[in-house]
């Protein structure tokens, strides 16, 4: 049985929403700091892909990554690099529709957090890098954790954007959850099925892990 | 040495504090709302002014003229909060080698004990501070301020978080580390009490304007403004008039020579505890007014009595009269008249 689509799977949102993550937590950083009109306008713009249809998005990455297009041209140029209808092009897809789910429950982690905190650290002469690292991100940790894995459990079960943008290509771009779209639509109903029970098998198993994580924190 | 010259628009009313302190603990004293936490936050920079200037030991931390504004980091103050602001995520020990983050680490791990040692935390080390009581906590924050050898110290209401009964046990520890400090201290209160005995020298703060700091027994001896004699614990003070040579207290229904000070006086105050009885005070020969009283309410406090008296057959507002509960018992046979000696009398702006 060939495994591939769960490793593409595993390797494209692992990836992706690493990126999310990163972005997602320094964009929350800095918006959370900006003046108030500025903050609602940030704010709409970067929570924008959590409210349109992931097709929408696909069609986004497409027209502005495809070979045609003036990035995707360059890219081609430059680095003999096509993005689209490769397995890269998930991860890009997976990015972006993940990226407001980290973003938004950090961002109201920074917004609430005891500015006190951040004041002290400055009187006592503590750097914003290590303020930022060290009592910020340290503090913050179960609510990043849980927008961490809310964009994980999202990015995994990409769909829409992820056909799009890299198609199902055997072997290549294939994930699970084109997989089961893809055997229900060539009525292979038993593939549909292994495929649906990996990925309820991946989603219980992560899920488990994440609660025994924040108890264990909780606890802690 | 710190001069502090700003001025900063804040809602509702405009910040505009001149400031001064020497070696020595100075209070700076208010009602909750007058600015005087935003004065501190304004010398630690973690808040800016609009304009001015704030120089310690000779360097200009701020000058909006010059456009010199250095960070926090930058200005070596110690600034203790009302909540301790300990970081959550770290050790008692780590919270304190945090605050000495100059140093080599060798350094600042023996710091961090001599410190513990010092306000009495050593067995609290390897604690986090959600294990730790409120006095344990601001004792925690005052040795992480200590292990940066801050140029100033500033404290912002250290006890308004703490329970009653373990306010005494931190002011103690406060009070030897400000004997140990040798420079400036900046202490933010409204409980004239606490500053009484922890303050050299008192700057009254209201509505965001300051008046220049006094020594303590002069500002409680003669307070001169309405907000100061408020603060230092004045209960009754009333609008007053002067013609020619004599004021008129029309809330209190009577009138007196004035002294040779007070003759730009608008208002007037005397301290409960400073009315006494007629008969007492012909002995005196000081007496500013006398008049006939009635009781209209008398509560029984801790260690005192409390007597709400206005002049007889009068609807005027009742004045408190404050007395030891031993001298209340010797004044069964309620005397004719109360008295006001012309010294205790305060004359105010």
């Amino acid at each position: 049985m060939d495994l591939f689509p769960l490793y593409n799977s595993l390797r494209v949102s692992t990836i992706g929403v690493t990126a999310a993550f990163v972005t997602g937590v320094l964009a929350a950083f800095v918006v959370a700091r900006q003046p108030k009109a500025l903050k609602g306008l940030c704010d709409t713009v970067l929570t924008i892909p959590m409210v349109l249809p992931p097709t929408v998005v696909g069609y986004f990455i497409l027209v502005s990554l495809s070979p045609k297009s003036a990035i995707g041209a360059k890219l081609l140029e430059w680095f003999s690099l096509t993005i689209t209808m490769r397995w890269y092009a998930s991860v890009v897809a997976v990015a972006i529709i993940a990226f407001p789910f980290v973003y938004r429950t950090v961002r109201g982690a920074f917004e609430s957090f005891d500015r006190n905190l951040l004041d002290a650290g400055r009187t006592l002469g503590l750097s914003e890098w290590y303020i930022f690292f060290r009592v910020l991100l340290p503090n913050c940790k179960p609510v990043i954790i849980a927008g961490a894995a809310l964009a994980f459990a999202r990015g995994i079960g990409e769909y829409g954007a992820t056909s799009m943008v890299s198609g199902y290509i055997v072997g290549k771009t294939a994930t699970v959850s084109t997989a089961v779209a893809y055997y229900w639509q060539i009525n292979q109903d038993d593939m549909a099925m292994y495929w649906v029970i990996i990925n309820l098998v991946v989603s219980f198993v992560f899920m488990m892990t994440i609660n025994a994580f924040t108890q264990q924190r909780a606890r802690g | 040495m710190l001069t502090c010259d700003i001025k900063k628009k804040l809602s509702g009313f405009y910040l505009d504090v001149n400031l001064t302190a020497k070696p020595g603990v100075t209070a700076l004293m208010g009602a909750s709302g007058s600015g005087k936490s935003m004065t501190l936050r304004c010398i630690a920079g973690i808040s800016k002014p609009d304009s001015g200037r704030i120089e310690l030991n000779g360097v200009t931390l701020f000058d909006s003229e010059k456009k010199i504004n250095l960070p926090p980091q930058a200005r070596n103050t110690g600034f203790m909060f009302q909540d301790s602001a300990l970081f959550p995520n770290m050790t008692v020990r780590q919270n304190i080698m945090a605050g000495a983050k100059k140093k080599p680490r060798q350094e600042r791990m023996a710091v961090a004990v001599a410190l513990a040692e010092t306000f009495h935390i050593s067995r609290h080390l390897d604690k986090y501070p959600h294990e730790l009581s409120g006095g344990e906590k601001q004792r925690c924050a005052l040795a992480r301020i200590m292990a940066g050898s801050p140029d100033i110290l500033m404290l912002d209401e250290p006890f308004a978080a703490l329970d009653s009964h373990l306010r005494w046990e931190l002011e103690l520890e406060l009070a030897a580390a400000f004997q140990r400090f040798q420079k400036p201290v900046l202490y933010v209160s409204h409980n004239r009490d606490e500053v009484y005995r922890l303050c050299g020298d008192i700057a009254i703060i209201d509505h965001g304007k300051n008046e220049a700091s006094r020594g303590k027994w002069e500002l409680f001896e003669n307070p001169a403004t309405v907000q100061a004699a408020r603060l230092t614990g004045c209960k009754n003070i009333a609008a007053a008039e002067v013609r020619g040579t004599r004021v008129f207290v029309s809330d209190w229904g009577i009138d007196f020579e004035r002294g040779e000070t007070g003759g730009g006086a608008r208002h007037v105050g005397i301290r409960a505890n400073n009315i006494i009885p007629s008969s007492a005070a012909e002995a005196t020969d000081d007496v500013a007014a006398s008049f006939p009283f009635e009781i209209v309410n008398e509560i029984e406090d801790t260690f005192t009595c409390i007597l709400m008296v206005r002049k007889r057959g009068t609807e005027l507002p009742p004045i408190r009269w404050e007395m030891r509960k031993k001298d209340r018992e010797a004044l069964r046979d309620m005397p004719q008249e109360l008295s006001f000696l012309r010294k205790r009398v305060l004359l105010l702006s």
